[in-house]
């Protein structure tokens, strides 16, 4: 299904159907990732519950350097 | 102590993470500091170029993570940002950083108000970053914040404190700690930061760009607690003239 993730539109391979799997999908699995799914931040317990629709608008986002 | 909400700290110096030349000194600076605070921004993932996760490389339990809202314009920007730092589930102090003038980076006033209050309601540890403008310290700290933040001096300009005056109206009326926060340079703005009352002092640029972080990291720390403890102290007042501390007597003359 097609979502946009980080304001670009991306095809999503059939079996990515929830927010775990988009991150396994991209190997971020084990690491810190901040997600806002359609608007909402989503605790780490959410992003475990959380199914994708197509054209869901999705903000994949870590912490970088900064003052 | 430093006492920040909820939160006490050993280490009155809050380091920040951007631009280091290398993780490796990155890490050596960071242990040369003895912080227990280091501030990070927010960013999208480039998914097509993922990378090594900067968070990786720290022990997260050494450090209490402050994120700031950098890159915000406005409010709801930074509010939007406060909230994905806090669903991270690792933090819930956050710095508001929104700023108005891109030279300059001097914070939108207005803004920076508008979401410590939002951010405060929902109930963030707030820390707002602030020019060194005495009412809208009050203002900030009168909304609640946990702490405030005004700046030394542009973010990165390494001028120290250009305004000592309202540096230290702002110290004296604070009823909640104040955090020194950019444009330091040197090790002595830092020191003077300090001997003037403030609780704490922030910096990055002076560290990560020096010639050798790693050394002026060990520079500020010692920088802030020699001011720290001058304060502690206290130092005798400046004067015009002179007050001898030999005795004067002119005895040596034949």
């Amino acid at each position: 299904m097609e979502v946009t993730i980080n304001q670009q539109k991306r095809e999503l391979p059939n079996h990515v159907t929830t927010i775990e799997q988009l991150r396994e999908h991209f190997g971020l699995q084990n690491t810190v990732v901040m997600i806002e799914h359609n608007g909402a931040a989503l605790s780490v317990d959410e992003q475990n519950d959380t199914h994708i629709t197509a054209g869901d608008q999705i903000e994949m986002v870590r912490f970088v350097g900064g003052g | 102590m430093l006492t920040i909400g909820n939160y006490t700290f050993t280490s009155r110096l809050l380091l920040g993470t951007g631009k280091y030349p290398n993780a490796d000194i990155q890490r050596e600076a960071v242990k040369a500091s003895e912080t227990n605070v280091l501030t990070f921004a927010l960013s999208r993932i480039d998914l097509d170029n993922i990378g090594p996760d900067p968070i990786e490389q720290l022990d997260r339990n050494d450090f209490t993570l402050l994120p700031n809202t950098a890159g915000a314009k406005t409010a709801e920007e930074a509010v939007r940002l406060a909230r994905l730092a806090r669903s991270s589930g690792i933090c819930d102090m956050i710095k508001v950083e929104v700023i108005g003038d891109p030279p300059t980076l001097l914070p939108d006033p207005v803004e920076t108000l508008k979401a410590t209050e939002i951010l405060l309601a929902e109930g963030f540890t707030v820390l707002p970053y602030l020019s060194d403008d005495p009412m809208l310290a009050l203002r900030a700290e009168q909304l609640g914040a946990h702490a405030i933040m005004p700046g030394a001096s542009p973010i990165g300009s390494g001028l120290g404190i250009t305004n000592p005056y309202n540096l230290q109206l702002i110290i004296e009326k604070a009823n909640v700690p104040v955090i020194v926060d950019a444009g330091v340079g040197a090790p002595h703005d830092a020191a003077e930061a300090m001997q003037y009352g403030a609780d704490a002092v922030l910096l990055n640029s002076a560290v990560s760009k020096a010639n050798d972080p790693v050394k002026m990291a060990e520079a500020m720390k010692l920088a802030i607690q020699a001011g720290r403890l001058g304060f502690e102290a206290g130092r005798i007042p400046a004067q015009k003239y002179a007050s001898a501390s030999s005795p004067q007597e002119s005895w040596a003359k034949k």
